[in-house]
């Protein structure tokens, strides 16, 4: 009885969300022996094929490994996997500071984390410390593609090109930490691009996978599926509309989305959304600026339905200072914004705004 | 009432200045000059504006305060920040 119980409880901890991160040991799991003994290390049998199977499927990786860091990454780049895992942490710190860390980097939730390490010790660290870590031991990558919570991720296109998209990014940090300026000057050499447009059908399955995945920068964290996204996409009295965002790093892909119910006397914003990744670059508001344009020419006004929750308080500020104001607010933090549209700016020198 | 000191003061400018490119050079930034009609205000430099206010004066701005007229200037921005002291310290 008592087993029962704890094992009930063990099962709550590790979530059943789709898996977005899987951290690596090295020695005796993704190699057979142990580098820093001197041991002539050999690739387990097809670990390779399911590295890179998971990169395609948009799964990101990473290491967290008690070795000589420098010896280890050469030893990954004579394998030519080395390229595959990101903000890899190799050193003689507990796994469970190696893998917050990594979590932090990467900005998603520890709950989306599978940790690999063929030592018991490892795993139990791991899990007492970071209890949402799903830990599994050297043997699970033969079944690691089976298993329910990668199994079941549906892959757009955007996903496949998520490991470019962050090495990307690790450039761009690099740059804007050394860079001395304001920030907007920072923003101006950066050549972006913004283009706004309306949905295809290519886009559906990004357009879903951001309704799921994004929490800070989502005005109401409802989710929609393909299916509800198709019909919105077909609905005369509906536009949805996709972000796509460029600069001289590369491109991120589509990452806004928005729904709005053009009604006779005002459009309504049902949903709008902007992947974490460009946070910091502040084309939340670029968004916003172009359906209050859009709304002015249809001589209607703006609403938005917005739903409060602990994580998006930049999308609250985001509207509020863009002159939306509450004209109503309900027990459970729906609120409906109105935006008389006397205020409207003109899109910041920074960014090349491409409307179609 | 008045709790804002002239060194506050002199750091909310620099911070403003700092962030924001269009009083780099030409535009002379008074402390009732309207930010929000005199360029784009990304919501980035809105929460980095934001986060600056609370971290310096210990306060947390509550999102019906979180509008166009307390951002406005500086002068706003200090009689916000003041009023909220106030209520912190009676809280």
């Amino acid at each position: 009885m008592n087993i029962k119980l704890s094992n009930q409880e063990d099962i709550k901890t590790v979530s059943n969300k789709g898996v977005k991160c899987i951290v690596w040991d090295l020695d005796n799991t993704i190699w057979d022996g142990v580098l820093a003994e001197g041991d002539d290390v050999i690739l387990k049998s097809g670990i390779v094929d399911v590295i890179k199977v998971l990169d395609e499927r948009g799964i990101v990786q990473s290491i967290a490994s008690k070795n000589n860091h420098d010896d280890a990454i050469d030893k990954l780049r004579s394998f030519e996997l080395d390229e595959y895992f990101l903000y890899p942490q190799i050193n003689w710190n507990p796994k469970s500071s190696s893998i917050k860390i990594i979590q932090e980097k990467l900005n998603i939730g520890i709950d989306t984390f599978i940790f690999l390490d063929d030592q018991p010790f490892e795993r139990d660290e791991v899990a007492a410390i970071n209890p949402e870590v799903e830990c599994l031991d050297e043997t699970a990558y033969l079944t690691l593609l089976e298993r329910d919570r990668i199994a079941n991720i549906k892959t757009s296109d955007d996903a496949k090109m998520r490991r470019i998209r962050y090495l990307e990014d690790m450039n761009r940090q690099g740059d804007e930490e050394a860079f001395e300026g304001t920030p907007e000057t920072f923003l101006a050499q950066l050549g972006m691009v913004f283009k706004i447009s309306e949905a295809t059908k290519a886009h559906l399955l990004r357009a879903e996978e951001l309704t799921v995945r994004t929490n800070q920068l989502n005005s109401t964290g409802v989710t929609y599926d393909m299916e509800q996204l198709n019909f919105y996409m077909n609905s005369p009295t509906h536009r949805l509309l996709v972000c796509e965002l460029n600069d001289k790093y590369g491109s991120y892909g589509t990452i806004g989305l928005a729904l709005i119910e053009i009604q006779e006397d005002a459009d309504v914003i049902e949903l709008l959304l902007m992947s974490c990744r460009t946070a910091a670059r502040g084309v939340g508001s670029i968004l916003l600026n172009y359906l209050m344009i859009e709304a002015k020419n249809r001589n209607n006004v703006l609403r938005a339905n917005f739903r409060r929750t602990a994580r998006n308080r930049q999308m609250l500020v985001t509207y509020q200072l863009a002159n939306f104001k509450q004209i109503s607010k309900s027990k459970d933090n729906h609120i409906l914004f109105e935006n008389d549209l006397s205020i409207i700016s003109t899109y910041p020198d920074y960014i090349q705004v491409i409307t179609e | 009432m008045s709790e804002i000191t002239q060194e506050d003061r002199d750091k909310l400018y620099r911070f403003i200045e700092s962030n924001m490119t269009i009083y780099d050079d030409d535009i002379e930034f008074i402390d009732s000059t309207n930010i929000f009609t005199s360029g784009f205000v990304s919501s980035i430099f809105a929460m980095r504006l934001l986060n600056f206010l609370e971290s310096e004066f210990s306060i947390t701005v509550p999102d019906e305060d979180i509008v166009i007229p307390n951002f406005s200037s500086v002068n706003n921005m200090c009689e916000m920040v003041s009023r909220l002291k106030m209520t912190e310290a009676h809280a």
